[in-house]
């Protein structure tokens, strides 16, 4: 039985980050989550620190926002916390959708019948998720308000790959993708978008059916890139990579929520279903190409790129930005739009630089810790 | 029985002795080689054991305590080759020690420091109550602050461990042969002042640490320029690299130095040093795995049965004690340097074993012209009869029940969010 729609102020934030916790010795991931978890314990902090699928993952998420700058003082306090911890047991803590050399069959994964059930279920999958990303929450009032907004926000899933995109190397090689880390996801038999019904009571149905064949057991199942979240009585955007410091994965936030003040109010988006005839297309040029990908309109079927869709995009929202407090977030990533500036592209010239996968990711992680 | 004995020593031990006498360095070398690699292989599948102990247990089984087809004298022309291995490991330990981190956590420093203190009052404060000499007493006690680099590091590749436990023992254990050398050093040369005075014996200690402290600054600077000009460590670099920590070696050996101690430093140094990562293979790559194995046969030789049970009362009672001081320190101090208890004992089992360090240690020319060496070398070798078996073991569960190596399962660790 789907579980009902809890009610939450419109339009509050939250976000949620996976980190990747690196050895100091070659920069590797290292599984010292429980230790990392045990330390952390004994300090105090804001929002929350969770242990996550692997040992050396750790995800750290805000407690709801109003507003771009409370989250951003947030996420900087939680950030400053972990850091200091992981110094103590001499671990770097690193940002990024992927790990740049990792081997998967190397992690090792929390011992617990859940995984048991998921490993022998995806095999080699099912390690090869170490992958980081950031999952954004936004308030919604109610629960067809929040479908309303799921498939709104469905035509600019390409804007937040390509925004946040982060992951270009995969085991040691360039995957000449921007976010490789979606490739990892899109693997998986219950990825991709949810179902076009825009009312909870369709919703509620499609999910009975969906149960009733045994596929799936509740809404963490589907691994959707953006679903309801009733629990919290959010929508959950998860289609982005971990970005590479604590201010880009706060501007992020910060102009999903003016964007979605946007929809909720003016209404001049209407989604239909003939939306995702391009998804998969636009997608697929946003996570191979970043912000250069090409993105064909749904409604006007219209090719531009992804730069221009999101500047286009930025102007339309600007009343909404300051009414969100997300001026100068929305400020920072038009800025960075027009320079070409990516995460993804700051790994590959890191990497011409330094010329090993190792020495990336200790820059990775020195640009996450700030040292 | 007595036939089975008479046909045994005609089939097998007298050609062996016969050949034996006959037999050249790289024969010897190679013998033991293939001698090690095989028991070990059937030490592991069969009895499980690490492959350490293997290679340990096919030097006791071959040595004087068991078959005794090899006397140490026989394995003399190849102490070189073993303190070279042995400076190798230490090397790549250094360089994988982090020092920075005991500025990040001066918790750390603080364990390493009582650590060392607590388990040499310990041992000396024990010998002394059974009776044993003060000197006797005080130069165990130094030699027994060390742990095995040796074995530390060999266990952690084979079971390829990696996390805070196996992290924080490299780190203590590197730290506690630089105090057990520099103690052992000091205590000697005081000892020798109370015997002759025509050495000048108190300057030995400083021209030897200060000696092996250069060479490894001079070691560490001319690796950082090298993987410089090979613009990182590649398979190149690597080979220039090993042939340089082997050169750095034979000078500490020809010129009266501690090899051990220089080439810890130097490690130590390089990582501190490298504005770059520093990343070598396992022991160097195979070059070095072959070394250490023979390193781990020769010191199974040096064990000694008739050691054991001469001093076999002391032995006893300066392991569990040492165990004891190490492990309880480790312990204690694992909260407040930020790990919890259970990990705290874990850190300590894993700085138990004793090795070819320690033999190293005991076998060391200014210690044997001193009228206590006898008495020394008898309850150390005996101790490390016990720990050259157990202790690998040991380290292996410690690493394994800490969840850091592959395949570990972790116990008490919370549910994992789902995908």
């Amino acid at each position: 039985m789907l579980e009902p729609f809890s009610a939450s102020e419109a339009l509050s934030l939250g976000v949620e980050l996976e980190l990747q916790l690196l050895s100091r010795v070659d920069y590797d991931l290292t599984p010292v989550a429980a230790d990392l978890m045990a330390a952390v314990a004994r300090r105090k902090h804001p929002g929350d620190i969770k242990p996550e699928l692997t040992q050396s993952m750790i995800e750290i998420s805000t407690s709801i926002h109003r507003s771009h700058d409370t989250l951003l003082a947030e996420l900087r306090e939680i950030r400053d916390v972990l850091c200091e911890t992981a110094d103590t047991l001499n671990v770097a803590v690193a940002g990024g959708g992927t790990h740049p050399f990792q081997h998967w069959a190397e992690r090792r994964i929390y011992d617990t019948p859940r995984f048991h059930h998921i490993s022998s279920l995806y095999g080699y999958l099912a390690k090869q998720f170490t992958i980081f990303g950031q999952h954004i929450h936004v308030g919604c009032p109610s629960p067809d308000e929040a479908l309303f907004l799921l498939h709104c926000l469905s035509r600019y899933v390409p804007q937040f790959i390509a925004l946040s995109a982060s992951s270009p190397f995969v085991q040691g090689t360039d995957t000449g993708f921007a976010s490789a880390r979606l490739n990892s996801v899109f693997a998986f038999p219950l990825s991709g978008r949810a179902p076009f019904v825009e009312s909870w009571r369709e919703f509620g149905a499609y999910f009975d059916k969906m149960t009733a064949t045994g596929v799936v057991e509740g809404m963490k199942d589907f691994y959707w890139d953006i679903r309801p979240k009733p629990e919290f009585g959010t929508i959950e955007v998860r289609v982005c990579d971990t970005p590479l410091t604590v201010e880009t994965a706060a501007d992020i936030a910060g102009y999903i929520q003016a964007l979605s003040r946007m929809l909720m109010i003016e209404r001049t988006y209407m989604p239909a279903e003939d939306d995702y005839l391009v998804y998969t297309f636009n997608r697929f040029q946003a996570c191979r190409f970043g912000l250069d990908g090409t993105f064909v309109d749904p409604k006007t079927h219209e090719h531009r790129t992804l730069r221009e869709d999101i500047l286009i995009t930025l102007a339309t929202i600007d009343r909404h930005a300051i009414e969100t407090g997300a001026e100068s977030a929305c400020a920072r990533l038009a800025a960075r739009v027009r320079d070409g500036v990516s995460d993804a592209q700051w790994c590959r010239d890191r990497y011409a630089e330094l010329g090993s996968t190792n020495e990336l990711a200790r820059a990775q992680s020195g640009l996450w810790m700030r040292r | 029985m007595e036939s089975l004995r008479t046909l045994y020593t005609t089939l097998v031990t007298a050609p062996i002795d016969a050949m034996a006498t006959t037999l050249d360095f790289s024969t010897r070398f190679a013998l033991l080689l293939v001698a090690g690699i095989v028991v070990a292989e059937a030490a592991r599948r069969v009895l499980r054991l690490p492959r350490v102990t293997g290679y340990l247990l096919c030097g006791a089984l071959i040595g004087p305590s068991w078959l005794g087809f090899v006397t140490p004298d026989d394995i003399a022309p190849l102490h070189v080759v073993g303190e070279m291995a042995l400076g190798l490991v230490v090397f790549e330990l250094g360089s994988r020690v982090d020092l920075a981190w005991l500025r990040r956590n001066p918790w750390l420093l603080a364990t390493s420091l009582l650590e060392a203190t607590i388990t040499f009052g310990a041992v000396g404060g024990l010998l002394l109550a059974i009776g044993a000499d003060t000197a006797v007493a005080g130069v165990v006690a130094a030699i027994c602050v060390a742990s095995s680099p040796a074995v530390l590091l060999r266990i952690a590749h084979e079971l390829r461990a990696r996390g805070q436990a196996t992290e924080r023992a490299m780190l203590l254990c590197a730290l506690n042969a630089i105090y057990s050398i520099v103690l052992l050093e000091t205590l000697v040369a005081v000892l020798h002042l109370g015997v002759s005075d025509t050495m000048p014996t108190l300057l030995q200690p400083v021209r030897l640490l200060c000696g092996s402290l250069l060479l490894g600054v001079v070691t560490a600077l001319v690796l950082d320029r090298i993987f410089r000009a090979f613009s990182g460590p590649g398979a190149d670099a690597f080979l220039l690299a090993l042939s340089v920590i082997l050169l750095c070696g034979t000078v500490a050996m020809q010129t009266g130095l501690s090899t051990p101690l220089a080439l810890l430093l130097g490690g130590l140094l390089l990582r501190h040093r490298s504005t770059r990562l520093v990343l070598f293979p396992p022991h160097f790559g195979t070059a070095g795995g072959v070394l250490v194995v023979l390193l781990f046969v020769l010191t199974g030789i040096r064990i000694d049965i008739a050691a054991l049970l001469a001093g076999s009362g002391a032995a006893l009672g300066v392991v569990a004690l040492r165990s004891a001081a190490k492990i309880s320190v480790a312990a204690a101090l694992a909260r407040p340097s930020g790990l919890t208890t259970q990990k705290g004992v874990l850190v300590g089992v894993a700085l138990t074993p004793m090795s070819a360090l320690t033999l190293l240690l005991v076998n060391h020319a200014p210690l044997a012209r001193l009228d206590v060496a006898a008495a020394v070398t008898s309850i150390v070798v005996g101790a490390l009869f016990i720990v050259e078996i157990a202790g690998p073991v040991a380290c292996a569960i410690a690493l394994r029940f800490a969840g850091e190596t592959t395949h570990a399962r972790v116990p008490g660790t919370e549910h994992a969010r789902t995908l």
